[in-house]
């Protein structure tokens, strides 16, 4: 379970993109998140996501509290906790898909062999059967997309974040994508996306709108 | 968790994977140890050449010489290059007074052979005029260089001594001194000795650098021409490795660092993949020095050691300002918005 409790964050140039913002998601929730650009939308995700520690206020995950200044600490909870999904992929362009769906694992100290094992069985399941040798650069977005998904699902954290995970795919690898985080949802996982697609919100059993640094459902 | 070996082990496929700068990289560090290499093995053979050298001389043509006791030591001498002649006899070798029957062994040609053995004398060639001295010989009678010694009636100046074995009873003159004493030993000897003039003294490293200098100077231009234009490539490409691709390469590690890796793991990693770049360029930097000061600037011993000194400011400066960089551009830009920028 996710919790912001007046959460507030500012910017030098752009000033203050969330008011004490209050939220609470469960696990096993699908929620989007969406409003016009520079509401404040992505801001909340990188919050959420622990990318971004600049925030005032109080997060807490499975109720323990987040300090925001130390570094370890958030690094080692991106890697168990959170799985991020990003619009421009991020994708490591000099490792092979396995390695960079392993990447996480490695971080966690698993064996060769046995990332390998975990990062082959990842891929299959977002329908990448074969060519698990090929950089990412050989892919389509759509695929490259999905390597994303497995490599966010590899350390097995309980929360899928996904940052406009359709923002850079045409329709029908858009419906993919978000197929798969659907039946990742329907097998426990919170999923927590930022769309601005009402397509993609559709997906969504839970819609929160942002304005003007303010959330309303 | 996060340990090391795993950071250096995507360091390392990054390596794999940026082949063209790879290989530029492995080249330079060829050309720069071929460098040292090269003069080390020049050094030595030098070094060979003064310590142990016995080549056989095939052609000694005997000047006859009358007057006294001839003696041909065909054998014995050990004379370079091939085409050096030498005639060798027997004359009155007057010394602060004092009469001796001396031998005395007459060359042309190059004399670089006894100049490497001799203990003062350099390179040169040894003029009319001129001898050589066995170093004994120099020391029982008190003699220094540029004094005078006469033989049969001709003053002649030493200009070394001789040490080796072979020839340590004889004086060494020019063949044609030897021709124009023919029958010359006299009764009517007289000292003359000369003041003594200021030779300088060459150590055996640099007589060893000088003889690099003369016999491969065009080699080692071309050497130093080719680390010259090496140096510069290779700077270059550091330079915008370092200022260019380091956008990138924070890019990727902000990918890393936001899928769970820790800043001391990357920060160690970055500093590997950059000490790796700063041997190259300290090898061609201290490389390129040397060789360019050895084969132009004839100031060998010091450049080394001024080269090397010179890359490994430069090294650690490229690694403070890549690292100053990437922690600047760290801290001023949130992780969040580090992972959405164009790498």
């Amino acid at each position: 379970m996710i919790e912001l409790i007046h959460v507030s964050r500012s910017f030098p140039i752009t000033g203050t993109v969330l008011k004490d913002v209050n939220l609470t998601v469960n696990d096993g929730e699908f929620l989007s998140l969406w409003g016009p650009s520079g509401s404040g939308k992505s801001s909340l995700l990188s919050i959420i996501g622990l990318l971004d520690g600049g925030f005032t206020g109080e997060y807490r995950l499975d109720g323990q509290k987040v300090n925001p200044k130390d570094e370890n600490k958030l690094a080692d909870l991106r890697l168990r906790s959170l799985g991020f999904v990003f619009q421009t992929f991020n994708l490591v362009p000099y490792s092979d898909l396995l390695d960079n769906v392993a990447l996480p694992l490695g971080y966690l100290g698993v064996s060769a062999a046995r990332r390998r094992a975990r990062a082959a069985e990842l891929l299959a399941a977002v329908g990448i059967t074969e060519g698990h040798r090929r950089l990412p650069g050989v892919l389509s977005g759509g695929e490259q997309q999905r390597v994303a998904i497995a490599r966010a699902l590899a350390a097995d954290p309980q929360v899928i974040l996904a940052d406009e995970p359709t923002g850079n795919l045409d329709a029908a690898n858009g419906q993919k994508i978000m197929e798969i985080l659907s039946a990742l949802n329907a097998r426990g996982k919170t999923v927590i996306l930022v769309t601005h697609d009402p397509t993609v919100r559709g997906y969504a059993r839970r819609v929160i709108r942002i304005g003007d640094g303010t959330l309303s459902e | 968790m996060n340990s090391l070996r795993f950071h250096l082990k995507l360091t390392a496929r990054r390596w794999q994977y940026c082949r063209k700068t790879n290989l530029l990289i492995l080249l330079m560090i060829a050309i720069g140890l071929a460098f040292p290499l090269y003069a080390l093995l020049q050094i030595s053979f030098c070094a060979q050449q003064a310590g142990y050298y016995t080549v056989k001389v095939p052609d000694i043509q005997d000047v006859k010489y009358e007057g006294g006791s001839t003696i041909l030591q065909d054998q014995d001498l050990s004379l370079q290059p091939e085409t050096t002649r030498v005639g060798s006899g027997s004359m009155y070798v007057q010394v602060n007074g004092e009469d001796l029957f001396f031998p005395v062994v007459g060359m042309d040609g190059q004399y670089e052979d006894f100049f490497y053995l001799s203990v003062s004398a350099g390179t040169k060639e040894l003029q009319p005029g001129q001898c050589l001295v066995p170093h004994t010989f120099a020391w029982e009678k008190g003699l220094a260089l540029g004094d005078s010694i006469l033989i049969g009636q001709q003053p002649m100046e030493i200009a070394g001594f001789v040490d080796h074995t072979f020839h340590a009873d004889q004086l060494m003159i020019r063949l044609e001194d030897m021709a124009r004493l023919k029958g010359a030993q006299s009764s009517t000897l007289e000292t003359l000795v000369k003041e003594k003039a200021a030779v300088p003294r060459m150590t055996m490293l640099q007589r060893q650098i000088q003889s690099m200098q003369n016999t491969n100077r065009l080699q080692m231009l071309i050497f130093a021409a080719l680390g010259g234009a090496g140096l510069l490539i290779f700077a270059a490409n550091y330079l915008l490795f370092v200022y260019s691709h380091g956008k990138r390469l924070l890019k990727v590690m902000s990918i890393q660092q936001a899928v769970g890796a820790r800043r001391r793991g990357l920060a160690l990693s970055f500093f590997a993949e950059q000490a790796f770049n700063g041997l190259a360029v300290c090898a061609v930097l201290a490389a390129g020095c040397a060789v360019w000061s050895a084969a132009c600037f004839r100031l060998p011993a010091a450049a080394a050691p001024v080269g090397f000194l010179l890359a490994v400011v430069w090294l650690y400066a490229a690694l403070a300002t890549a690292l100053v960089r990437g922690a600047l551009l760290s801290k001023r830009t949130p992780l969040a918005q580090r992972v959405k920028t164009d790498g």
